[in-house]
């Protein structure tokens, strides 16, 4: 990769999607959009997998040739301009892996957030020292001292969502294993961050599940993932879940309903949102 | 706000739920596939069924407007189904933010939608109670944790009857209602709306039998059986009537030029 191109935007997906579904529904292959614009099959392509920015003057010769009426072309395009613009991440690309500034696009245009944490507290959650510990004994730190310190800064930018006027939903469900392993050279570390976690638990945009080690297992016991939801109607969930090295990003009907599943599962077998500032309480006088 | 610790229940989601299933109707995402697929089979043979499930919305709104602007600040929901905005509480609290608002259904996951996503008015109260609509007891004492049930309460089951039988020995519909509106005092409201076979007899016919091999029981019911429901009560005007047409604003009249939906609305008083 010789020239790093910014990430895409949340907008620059779904609008390629919907690209793909106004070429599929008139009928019309790859090829044939291509001609229209003189190109290769390979550029329409890559609009519509966001590979690429979408090109406001192509975007509008396409949406001519697959027919969409004049005032739909015109919302459509004064979104593709909007998704071009960057987000604030964007100043963090020295460090920011690709994946994760999807991730970070997601999360800032999500109307609902629902996550699963099966071991740390959930990254808009954490204290800064508790971010900084985890950085430091996580795969980052081999990057040294300076990439842990911003990384503890982005995170803690990503955090002013939640203070936004109208923020999103953040509906998380926890596993017991977060709070019952230690993070942090004192206690003080982990009292601060349910501190946290107990303040942001009385907001009306934030609910807090804890999965009890008592109610046995549930199905969401791998990798932590989000489903994010849209105001939009037109746009379909999206589900991200990470691994070591990255992330994957889930956008069909069945892989988003498995994942919504497993939430909805998972909300009605942990402790509600009540129960959970309790145990929150219990666990501060344990630290 | 009383949250419920019995949602901890195993949840069969392998087979549609009507709350879901009306979700797909409504245009939701908390559907799962088996409960779009019901769905769409039943759009295939009751083309009404999407308009109609918008129709309840903007009926219960309406009618939740007309009874809380009569004066009344306390509202029992049963059958909330899956939060879609408006929700009942908003309506309630944008007229009074005071509004007290209690919501009941029997399915763990409505309940656990309902207590993350909805929160009111810091003047008022919303709650949300784990309980079937055949089990009055628990539900009205749950209620009453939040309800003060000797003051005027509207009681909301919105397309919800049709999923219950008359059978004094089953669901007994009749007797349930009897009992839900006798625990109320006077200057409470009863808002109702359920499905007829009187307009489209063969497509509601079809789409009940698709609920049916789907494992969901669904009883349309004429007017006169639907009109047993207010028996004792004032009916506001206009009286029972297909929904659209319950004090319809203009919304309400575009819709109805789509053609007829096979619901009927009514909201009555208890003297």
């Amino acid at each position: 990769m010789s020239e790093r191109r910014p990430a895409p935007t949340v907008g620059q997906v779904v609008l390629g999607k919907r690209l793909q579904e106004l070429r599929e529904s008139a009928g019309l292959g790859r090829d044939e959009a291509a001609r229209a614009l003189r190109v290769a099959a390979a550029t329409v392509r890559r609009m519509e997998t966001a590979e690429v920015a979408l090109k406001i003057p192509y975007v509008q010769v396409l949406l001519e040739t697959y027919g969409v009426p004049e005032d739909e072309a015109a919302a459509f395009l004064s979104l593709a301009e909007e998704a071009n613009e960057p987000g604030w991440w964007q100043r963090f690309h020295d460090v920011l892996p690709d994946w994760f500034s999807l991730y970070v696009s997601l999360e800032g245009a999500a109307r609902i957030i629902r996550s699963y944490e099966p071991h740390f507290v959930p990254g808009l959650l954490q204290t800064e020292a508790y971010a900084r510990d985890v950085m430091t004994n996580g795969t980052i730190a081999q990057k040294g001292p300076e990439a842990i310190e911003r990384h503890v800064t982005l995170r803690m930018e990503r955090q002013r969502l939640l203070e936004r006027p109208d923020p999103p939903h953040l509906w998380v469900i926890m596993d017991e294993t977060v709070l019952q392993r230690p993070v942090g050279d004192t206690s003080e570390v982990m009292r601060d961050q349910v501190d946290k976690l107990l303040e942001f638990a009385e907001r009306d945009r934030v609910t807090l599940q804890i999965a009890e080690f008592a109610a046995g297992p549930h199905p969401g016991t791998y990798a932590p993932f989000s489903l994010f939801r849209f105001a939009e109607p037109e746009l379909p969930d999206m589900v991200t879940t990470e691994y070591l090295s990255g992330a994957l990003y889930l956008d069909s009907r069945e892989e988003v309903a498995a994942h919504l599943e497993v939430l909805d599962h998972m909300s009605t077998a942990a402790a509600s949102a009540e129960r959970t500032k309790k145990l929150l309480r219990d666990f501060r006088e344990e630290y | 706000m009383s949250a419920s610790e019995s949602a901890s229940v195993r949840v069969d989601t392998s087979r549609p739920h009507p709350a879901r299933v009306y979700d797909w109707w409504l245009g939701g995402k908390d559907n799962y596939p088996v409960d779009e697929e019901l769905a769409r089979r039943i759009l295939a043979v009751d083309g009404t069924v999407v308009r109609g499930a918008r129709a309840n919305r903007r009926f219960m709104h309406r009618a939740v407007r007309t009874v809380a602007e009569a004066g009344v600040r306390q509202f029992l929901d049963i059958g909330t189904g899956i939060p879609t905005e408006p929700n009942l509480h908003q309506v309630a609290q944008g007229v009074a933010p005071e509004s007290r608002v209690v919501y009941a259904d029997n399915d763990p996951i409505v309940l656990r939608h309902a207590e993350a996503l909805l929160h009111g008015s810091p003047q008022g109260a919303t709650a949300y109670v784990h309980a079937d609509v055949r089990d009055v007891d628990t539900l009205l004492a749950r209620a009453a944790e939040t309800l003060d049930l000797s003051a005027p309460v509207s009681l909301s089951l919105v397309a919800l009857t049709h999923y219950l039988d008359d059978d004094p020995a089953g669901d007994d519909v009749y007797g349930l209602l009897e009992r839900y509106v006798a625990a109320l005092a006077p200057g409470s409201h009863l808002i109702l709306s359920q499905v007829t076979a009187d307009l489209s007899p063969k497509a509601v016919e079809q789409a009940a039998e698709n609920f049916r091999r789907g494992g969901q029981p669904f009883h349309p019911r004429p007017l006169a059986a639907f009109l047993r429901f207010f028996d004792g009560l004032e009916l506001l005007g206009p009286g029972v009537i297909p929904v659209h047409g319950w004090r319809p604003e203009p919304q309400d009249v575009a819709a109805q030029a789509e053609g007829i939906v096979p619901v009927y609305a009514g909201v009555a008083r208890k003297p």
